[in-house]
């Protein structure tokens, strides 16, 4: 009996053995400023990976978890149900960006930007009805992600996990100190001479008050003590003209 | 000008005095029709011409900035550190009081009335001590405008949902308005860049989630109608869609203009008049009642 259950067990696991790409997901390139955010990430969308492995209707989904839970981890069969995104982050993983792998067109050439952002749905956060919600992350982390490609909820490939993708931390604004470092030379420069200027006009300014002043009483005293100038009489030419013109 | 002085002048009147008063005081008694008192008065004369026309342009180029062209007074009155605004204010009047008193200054040193003269030194030190204190006070709080004071406004009050009384609300308008026109009339984003948005907290932050405003809408590329060209492109950070450099640049370059224009062109004033003054005094000591 114990022997044809494991038989059964081993059968039902051969079935449903996922097959394991060599692959990983990748962030999209840095030239994307918003590529890491404080509840968003973008991947590069998983073109070509899938394509010897599924059929064109097979969907292809993000599986997202907490890298600390990822040992936790399997692989959902039917019956059980899809790990919900408004189960997140008490359930440690969810599952999303469900599309069917014909949106994945494997073009060599493409010059698209071709990223899928995880977190970019506010809408359904708490809408139940939509469990493969692409709902923004509510911890910053760190997460891992796989592709996983289902057949009718099947699973069927899966690639390797990305690990540890940390989003960003904001930090509190009163942690910003607005206080200038040192003051700027120009000021100093203006504030010093500038002072010194007045310094010495005001002293300028005393002393020569001091001087006029001492230069007008002083000079007043001395004239009243002085002794009256001499004038000397001239007689003008013409007094003696006239005794002279006399017969 | 001169000519016309020579005309009415009293010539050559010297004062005799009795052998006992020192004579270095004879010597330098300024004769009014000496070539060198004429020589002196005319620099004193021309000084204060330039002192006047200082004045008128130290005016103009205080008017020009108060009246504020770009609009950036907002960001400081919510810094309440808007006093290089103050000291443009006291460069006005000054610039007026100085063009007033060269006038004076010319009529009295012509006419070498000590009173005249003694009125025009007063008054002048004190334009002066105003002027020092203008320029002081622009070179000081120019000093204050860092990056992080303008960072820490933007978090803070930009779209402000919630003030805490009158006053905030009129700063966070003001700060509003004028971030989204800097933001779209110059094509910048936030201070340093958009990443300012994401590695700080933000009153903004509190209203607008993360995921649909990595940065504001204002930060994007906007067409004719003022709708962002590409929304998603804008979110994602692709280049060309969201305007990547800092808004830092456009506040501090009209700022440094504001103070360093202040400061420095009343600095050089008084360097001048600080020459002008002492020749000044000088003169009024050497004329005799």
């Amino acid at each position: 009996m114990t022997a044809f259950r494991v038989l059964l067990l081993l059968l039902l696991t051969d079935i449903y053995t996922t097959q394991k790409i060599t692959e990983k997901p990748s962030l999209a390139g840095p030239e994307l400023r918003g590529r890491i955010t404080t509840s968003t990430f973008a991947l590069n969308q998983p073109r070509c990976i899938f394509d010897t492995y599924t059929n064109t209707t097979d969907e292809i989904w993000l599986v997202v978890v907490l890298t600390s839970e990822k040992s936790k981890f399997v692989n959902p069969v039917p019956p059980k149900s899809l790990p919900a995104y408004q189960d997140f982050p008490l359930n440690s993983s969810y599952m999303t960006l469900n599309t069917a792998r014909l949106n994945y067109p494997c073009l060599p050439d493409s010059t698209d930007i071709t990223v899928l952002r995880v977190g970019s749905e506010t809408s359904c956060m708490t809408d139940r009805s939509r469990p493969n919600c692409n709902g923004p992350l509510p911890v910053p982390g760190p997460y891992s992600v796989k592709f996983l490609a289902m057949d009718n909820s099947q699973p069927k490939a899966e690639t390797e996990w990305l690990d540890d993708i940390m989003l960003k931390t904001a930090q509190q604004s009163n942690t910003i100190d607005p206080q200038p470092r040192r003051r700027s030379a120009s000021m100093i420069v203006i504030t010093t001479i500038l002072s010194i200027l007045l310094a010495i006009l005001l002293v300028c300014f005393i002393a020569t008050l001091i001087y006029v002043c001492t230069d007008i009483c002083g000079s007043s005293e001395i004239s009243s003590k002085e002794a009256p100038v001499a004038v000397t009489r001239y007689n003008t030419h013409h007094v003696y003209s006239q005794p002279e013109n006399r017969p | 000008m001169f000519s016309s002085y020579k005309d009415n002048c009293v010539c050559g009147f010297l004062l005799e005095s009795t052998a006992q008063q020192g004579g270095l005081h004879e010597v330098l008694k300024m004769a009014k029709g000496d070539n060198g008192v004429r020589c002196f008065q005319g620099l004193l004369v021309l000084g204060n011409v330039i002192i006047g026309l200082c004045g008128i342009a130290l005016t103009a180029e205080c008017i020009f900035f108060v009246s504020d062209q770009q609009t950036l007074y907002p960001l400081l009155e919510a810094t309440n550190n808007d006093d290089i605004y103050g000291a443009a204010w006291i460069g006005i009047f000054v610039g007026f009081a100085l063009f007033n008193l060269a006038v004076l200054g010319i009529v009295g040193v012509i006419k070498s009335n000590r009173a005249m003269l003694l009125a025009y030194i007063i008054l002048m030190l004190i334009t002066y001590a105003f002027e020092t204190a203008s320029c002081i006070t622009a070179a000081t709080h120019r000093d204050f405008f860092t990056r992080n004071l303008f960072l820490k406004q933007m978090l803070e009050k930009y779209q402000n949902p919630e003030p805490l009384n009158n006053d905030d609300k009129w700063m966070s308008e003001g700060v509003t308005r004028t971030w989204d026109r800097l933001m779209l009339q110059h094509e910048c984003c936030g201070v340093n860049g958009p990443s300012d948005w994401q590695n700080y907290m933000s009153k903004f932050r509190n209203i607008n989630s993360d995921s649909e405003f990595p940065w504001p809408r204002q930060c994007c590329v906007m067409n004719v109608q003022g709708i962002p060209v590409n929304l998603d492109g804008c979110k994602l950070g692709v280049s060309g869609y969201y305007n990547d450099k800092g808004c830092y640049e456009l506040i501090a370059g009209p700022m440094d203009r504001h103070a360093w224009g202040v400061a420095w062109f009343g600095f050089a004033i008084l360097c001048w008049t600080f020459w002008v003054l002492l020749c000044t005094m000088f003169y009024w000591s050497r004329i005799e009642y």
